[in-house]
């Protein structure tokens, strides 16, 4: 009987380390930050762990940004196609190689109270990584603002402590500069965020006008389509619940519609008026895009819409995400249920991960 | 998964870096100047070094010489 025991123990051992196992490998980035509070740990014990800190500044970086990275694909697989990897270069590395290799080296400090290594290793990434198709055709405070924004963002979910500083760096100078445009685009960009809009139409369809305008010559056209697209959302997003407006974006590169579920003297649960609406207004301007939108607890109705659709449209992605709702003067924390329908016959859509 | 390499030099190492790239002297006698502002480069400034025109330039940890930088990779990457 105590045979039995011990290798029941042992199997369920075994068990817990081959789930914990696979979680890891499942994981990996979870692992680098482990490892790097670890290194931190070690590097604070004195001069004979000097080494550790290279190792704590690799891992927290990696870790950091590719759990960021991991967790938006979700929501923002454009964004998300790629993880972080520092590599550190060869102090003996020749200056014709140097030449050679033709790439940046960023210099990571031993001595970095405010860590800003952290700051400028997930400032380089969101930068170099993040709808670099796009960036060459938009203009500089529209580019520079979305990389701030989104690398602020990165760090206010992995670093809190660090957002201060990274914002007194890069920000608040531009905010005194009344030259430029870069944080009025920030400060937009928030509002759109506020609504829940930034990263699955702003950024997504930023994704798809840059498949669309690559390898073409620059052109002023796409920087008013974006101010356009900017003022459009900013618009539905700051909106009071029960206001009219337009919610159709058709323009020469960006063609997308929102449709906003809620109005209760509408919502069945077969969501047939927007169905109707959708087949009769959007479906013959062949709008390339319909967000349909509503709160979370009327998902069953949007599944309903989509499935409705199915002929002219696929949905694509559904997510689940907080947004802030205006009920007069009133500001409210929802839940919101989003689903994306790419019509048929439109290029590959990027699936979440 | 692609992965974005992210080249990073750290301070233990950055010494033996400039001294093999024959900047170290230069930059101890302040002979070295930013890329894009034009100010003397030191070990308390250096936010990085890259290569350009069969040159190797250094940029200073101003903001706005970072954000130069960035605009830089992204145009190099495309």
């Amino acid at each position: 009987m105590e045979l039995v025991k011990c290798i029941g123990g042992l199997l369920s051992g075994a068990s817990i380390g081959s789930v914990l196992l696979v979680y890891l490998l499942l994981h990996p980035e979870k692992i680098e930050i482990w490892s790097s509070l670890l290194w931190r740990l070690l590097s604070s014990l004195g001069s004979v762990f000097k080494f550790a800190h290279k190792k704590y500044v690799k891992y927290d970086i990696q870790g950091r940004v590719n759990r960021f990275a991991k967790e938006l694909s979700k929501n923002a697989p454009y964004l998300a196609e790629e993880r972080v990897r520092v590599e550190w270069v060869r102090s003996n590395i020749s200056r014709e190689s140097f030449l050679q290799d033709g790439r940046v080296i960023l210099r990571l400090r031993r001595d970095d109270p405010d860590d800003m290594n952290f700051a400028h290793g997930a400032y380089l990434f969101v930068s170099t990584s993040l709808l670099f198709e796009l960036k060459r055709y938009i203009s500089q405070s529209q580019r520079q603002a979305i990389d701030l924004y989104v690398t602020t963002k990165l760090i206010e979910q992995e670093k809190p402590s660090v957002v201060g500083h990274f914002l007194d760096q890069y920000l608040h100078p531009e905010l005194y500069d009344t030259e430029s445009k870069t944080a009025r685009y920030f400060d937009t960009y928030a509002r759109i965020d506020d609504g829940g809009l930034f990263y699955p139409v702003f950024l997504q369809e930023l994704d798809f006008l840059g498949d669309k305008v690559f390898g073409e010559r620059r052109d002023d056209e796409i920087i008013r389509e974006v101010n356009w697209l900017i003022d459009f959302l900013k618009q539905i997003a700051t909106r009071t619940i029960g206001e009219e407006g337009n919610l159709d974006f058709k323009q020469e590169y960006c063609s997308f519609a929102v449709v906003i579920v809620g109005k209760p003297a509408k919502l069945t649960p077969s969501g047939d008026v927007y169905v109707d609406y959708i087949k009769k207004h959007l479906v013959p301007s062949g709008f390339e895009t319909i967000y349909v939108l509503s709160l979370w607890e009327n998902r069953g109705v949007i599944d309903s819409i989509c499935e409705a659709l199915i002929d002219s449209y696929e949905k694509c992605r559904t997510l689940k995400q907080k947004a802030v709702l205006r009920y007069g003067d009133q500001a409210v924390d929802r839940q919101q249920f989003l689903a994306v329908l790419r019509r048929k016959g439109i290029e590959i859509f990027r699936p979440s991960d | 998964m692609a992965k974005l390499a992210l080249r990073a030099v750290h301070d233990d190492d950055l010494g033996d870096l400039l001294e093999n790239l024959g900047l170290r002297s230069k930059c101890i006698h302040g002979k070295l100047k930013c890329a894009f502002c034009k100010d003397i480069i030191t070990y308390d400034n250096l936010h990085s070094l890259f290569p350009d025109s069969g040159d190797i330039k250094l940029v200073c940890s101003k903001p706005e010489c970072v954000n130069r930088l960035l605009l830089r990779l992204e145009t190099k990457r495309r």
